[in-house]
């Protein structure tokens, strides 16, 4: 089976699925306004950190303790309705002893923390590095805005490719907006460099121009081809080991439920003079 | 943005203009997307609701006239994968029934082998481990792209590209060989 015999059977699945009636609008907007008024109570509680639980208690109520579809009935064995883990030869095999992808300790994430120190330092003057903004609970995110993280993307030629990227929340005059970077180790993008390898950040693309940084050409995306993917500008740098560097700007940081700064942190010439700034040679 | 005649979500231009109306459109796209992360539909309704109650909040955010349903379905399609993986992390969806397999709706495919391959399918796609599982539904069911699958999952192009993988030879080695082709 290959990808578009998957897309072709997922259709035909779904087909021979059949019909169902449409979902209860009035009992999803009835959980909906439940949600709203418990996490109105929680927060004039000052306990708002309970209050996506609280949506999930909601949400679940409305079907009781149990409907008929999740009772729990133990599977025999064999059965081909449980959820099993998948079979150990495909099970992917991670560098360092990791569980997954992505490095949860050790030098790896110490990258990381470096490339977020090293995309907070620089900020204009009249910026600030905030560090205590937390994302809007609605959206139910782990973690924080200001993150940083460290994953293995493959190997090439028996030589670890790895990603590290970090995002940190930027203020000024009571807005906030975002930073944010992504670097690869050598062996990713292969042949992409000026605008194409600048288009290429989460194939978002957009109006692209090429800035000279003391004689080295940088990409420079001037306005997101879509604006909904978070980002407004950023500049992508290959360095002469390969390392690849992209670094990006939003004038908003919309998840921290913060009015968004009036003008972006750095002019284009500058964010591209960062791109090829030494702290971000993380090895 | 049209608002419609019969609006239970009660907001005719007050707090959540168009939210009635997005329910009606999206709320079964989404419940298919949804039957096939967890693999039940009763589940899979909630899943919808769940993501609705989420979206609802933070509508007049999200909400932008100007970027239409396009922008809005990846939002709330970000809103429902995450809260799947959420609750599989805490191994809610192992808790499945097996009252509400594929089977009861067999009869309605076309010939008896091609059925069975489907059905085969939807149960070997509950065997994928569920990022892998999003991943494979995402790309060819939702039909979203590399970059918009990493979006959705808050992971690196990287990643969904090897998890893709990763998936399909789950799927792969959990399939019985076709009766006819898929």
């Amino acid at each position: 089976m290959n990808e578009t015999d998957l897309k072709y059977a997922l259709r035909g699945a779904m087909d021979a699925a059949g019909g169902r009636p449409p979902m209860d609008e009035v009992a999803v907007l009835d959980a909906a306004k439940r949600a709203e008024r418990r996490r109105g109570a929680l927060l004039a509680g000052g306990v708002s950190a309970t209050a996506v639980a609280g949506i999930a208690i909601a949400a679940v109520a409305l079907y009781g303790n149990g409907g008929p579809g999740i009772d729990i009935i133990p599977a025999a064995p064999g059965d081909p309705t449980a959820a099993v883990n998948p079979p150990d030869e495909t099970a992917p095999s991670w560098p360092n002893g990791q569980t997954d992808r992505t490095a949860a300790n050790g030098p790896r994430t110490g990258q990381g923390v470096a490339l977020l120190d090293a995309l907070a330092a620089p900020r204009p003057a009249g910026f600030d590095a905030p560090t205590d903004l937390t994302y809007d609970p609605a959206l139910g995110y782990a973690g924080e805005p200001r993150m940083h993280e460290a994953q293995f993307v493959e190997r090439v030629g028996g030589t670890e490719v790895w990603e590290y990227r970090a995002t940190a929340p930027i203020s000024a005059g009571g807005g906030v907006g975002k930073l944010y970077a992504e670097v690869y180790t050598p062996g990713s993008h292969p042949g992409a460099d000026g605008c194409e390898l600048a288009e290429s950040l989460w194939g978002i693309g957009g109006e692209c121009t090429v800035v000279d940084v003391r004689g080295t050409p940088v990409g420079v995306v001037t306005a997101a081809g879509d604006p909904s993917r978070g980002f407004d500008q950023w500049a992508a740098h290959r360095r002469a080991d390969g390392t690849v560097v992209f670094v990006a700007q939003a004038r908003t940081y919309p998840q921290t439920l913060r009015p968004g700064l009036p003008q972006q942190p750095f002019t284009v010439e500058q964010l591209a003079a960062l791109a090829t700034d030494d702290r971000f040679d993380l090895e | 943005m049209t608002i419609p005649d019969t609006d239970p979500w009660g907001t005719h231009g007050r707090t959540r203009p168009g939210v009635s109306e997005y329910f009606r459109d999206r709320a079964d796209a989404m419940r298919g997307t949804a039957y096939l992360l967890c693999g039940d539909w009763h589940r899979a309704e909630d899943l919808v609701q769940t993501t609705f109650v989420k979206l609802y909040r933070a509508w007049r955010r999200a909400a932008d006239p100007a970027a239409g349903h396009h922008a809005l379905d990846a939002y709330t399609r970000k809103i429902l994968v995450r809260t799947f993986l959420d609750d599989a992390r805490r191994g809610w969806f192992r808790r499945e029934s097996v009252t509400d397999t594929p089977t009861e709706h067999a009869a309605v495919a076309a010939g008896f082998g091609a059925t069975e391959d489907r059905l085969a399918l939807l149960t070997a796609l509950r065997r994928v481990a569920p990022r892998q599982r999003a991943v494979l539904v995402l790309r060819y069911w939702a039909d979203l792209s590399v970059e918009d699958t990493a979006d959705a999952m808050h992971c690196s192009t990287g990643t969904v590209k090897s998890q893709s993988a990763r998936g399909l030879n789950t799927l792969r080695a959990v399939l019985p060989a076709p009766t006819n082709h898929l």
